[in-house]
């Protein structure tokens, strides 16, 4: 299930950058996680998370003070055009709702070719729209509002990352059910972790990279008296070994 | 004015309570007319507000569904949880909706929790154990009577609705009040905690257990159903005992 990329360190790819629980992709919960598995992800590796950046942290000499803060003046910037500029007569709610929408009828459940290019097509009108965002509060005080839009802009680069992998996807995996003669899981082809990288002017680049496969192999997640049987039959065998 | 009868489209005036102090000199009353449908609650009809009326109303949410805590406020006068309250047909007038009481007001509905944090962080909310296991050595281990003890208490989401309802607490700010006596005794009654005598100091101490006038709202107006006043109340006892037992010889270190 999709996060950002961790190695078991939970170190991300961008040094200093550490995740963990239900944002992070460290691999342990394969092509689905079930819920509240991440709340025992945390218990062990938020310990990980904050021993590994803490080494970090003190390992690293201090940056160059001069390219940080204006790194820091080009974030606050972006952030504080987003309630000050008269930028265009765009609604949160309407966008929010829109990608919404888009999501849940092209990414659900079940999922199908047309709908989820059709969902990727939304996604870059909105992104395209939301630079006219404007927001009517303009204050510096608990001003959610302007919370809410700083998350749609990341919502929005997050929602892309989840469509265009999927459409990629050609296959059914975990999380991932397809119902347009991809219902199968296809090792050969897709047995992968899909790695999205963010582009400013565009949606994210889609790649892949393999698998750490450990003990659990992947394996047909089946409901009911089939399901049974698969486990009754998996019991019979040694532990680990794909029925 | 308020509430179609036709059957059409509802409306409902909702009476908000509006406080920004880079504009405001005072809190005053914004009227908004929302439509709504049955069974909304009071927390849906807020966002209604912001999403499609006015984006400047500030109010804390998160979960909708009575977990987190965040959306307590005063309801036409009682302190409630925004997203458990429902709008019905038959209890729709004129709806009004204030900050919870006694609370500054930092802005809108939203107030000023850091008071109630400083006194949760007082009173050491974390088992104390009196002689520490290593993983090796396996967890605490706990009876279902000796967990049914303190159980109760551990439901508490820090809605600071019993706040809004404690009389005293709105005599007197410092009063450590009804939520932070509920979660003191989460751990105090717990069979894996040695910390009693670390909070007592709190309990006995003039915004301790004693500023409380058993007016027992607390525990009605709590959505989780945690009983603050009953913490409260166990609380008296245990500072009694405290105070008598220090007129008893002190027990030799290895016991009688």
């Amino acid at each position: 299930m999709g996060g950002i990329l961790v190695n078991g360190d939970t170190a991300s790819t961008l040094t200093g950058l550490y995740a963990v629980g239900e944002c992070s992709s460290i691999g342990l919960h394969g092509a689905n996680r079930l819920g509240s598995n991440s709340l025992a992800e945390l218990g062990v590796f938020g310990r990980v998370a904050g021993e590994a950046a803490a080494r970090c942290a003190r390992s690293l000499p201090v940056g160059p003070m001069a390219a940080l803060e204006k790194q820091a003046a080009d974030v606050c910037r972006r952030a504080v055009d987003l309630i000050r500029s008269e930028r265009g007569g765009e609604r949160l709610a309407v966008l929010r709702d829109a990608m919404a929408q888009s999501m849940e009828s092209g990414c659900g459940i079940y999922r199908l070719g047309p709908e989820m290019k059709q969902t990727c097509d939304t996604l870059a009108e909105l992104k395209h729209r939301y630079r006219q965002l404007q927001l009517q509060d303009k204050s510096r005080g608990w001003n959610t509002e302007w919370l809410a839009a700083l998350e749609l802009g990341y919502q929005l680069d997050v929602a892309e990352a989840i469509a265009h992998s999927a459409l990629a996807r050609k296959e059914s995996r975990g999380a991932h059910s397809r119902l347009d003669g991809f219902e199968q899981r296809d090792d050969a082809n897709f047995l992968k972790h899909t790695l999205a990288v963010y582009r400013a002017d565009g949606p994210p680049t889609i790649s892949y990279m393999p698998v750490n496969i450990t003990r659990s192999k992947p394996g047909k997640r089946a409901y009911g008296v089939e399901g049974e049987y698969l486990e009754e039959r998996r019991e019979k065998q040694t532990v680990g070994t794909d029925p | 004015m308020t509430g179609d009868k036709s059957g059409a489209e509802r409306r409902v005036t909702v009476e908000v309570l509006r406080y920004r102090p880079e504009q405001d000199a005072h809190p005053h009353i914004q009227s908004y007319d929302i439509p709504y449908t049955e069974g909304m609650s009071v927390l849906q009809a807020l966002q209604y507000l912001k999403d499609h009326v006015d984006g400047t109303l500030s109010y804390r949410w998160s979960c909708r569904m009575a977990i987190c805590g965040s959306c307590g406020m005063m309801i036409d006068g009682a302190p409630e949880l925004a997203c458990q309250t429902i709008l019905r047909a038959d209890n729709v007038g004129p709806l009004r909706i204030e900050p919870l009481k006694h609370f500054p007001i930092e802005r809108d509905l939203v107030v000023t929790m850091s008071g109630f944090i400083s006194k949760l962080e007082s009173i050491v909310p974390f088992i104390i154990p009196k002689t520490p296991r290593t993983p090796a050595e396996g967890e605490y281990l706990q009876t279902p009577a000796q967990l049914a003890r303190f159980e109760n208490f551990s439901d508490c989401i820090n809605c600071m609705l019993c706040y809004a309802a404690c009389p005293q607490f709105g005599e007197n700010p410092d009063f450590l009040g009804p939520g932070v006596f509920a979660l003191l005794q989460r751990y105090n009654g717990d069979s894996r905690d040695a910390g009693q005598e670390r909070r007592m100091e709190l309990v006995n101490s003039e915004n301790g257990a004693w500023s409380c006038t058993a007016v027992g709202y607390c525990s009605e107006v709590c959505p989780k159903h945690v009983d603050p006043a009953n913490a409260v109340n166990q609380n008296k006892t245990n500072s009694a005992l405290d105070f008598f037992l220090r007129f008893l010889p002190r027990r030799s270190a290895g016991g009688t």
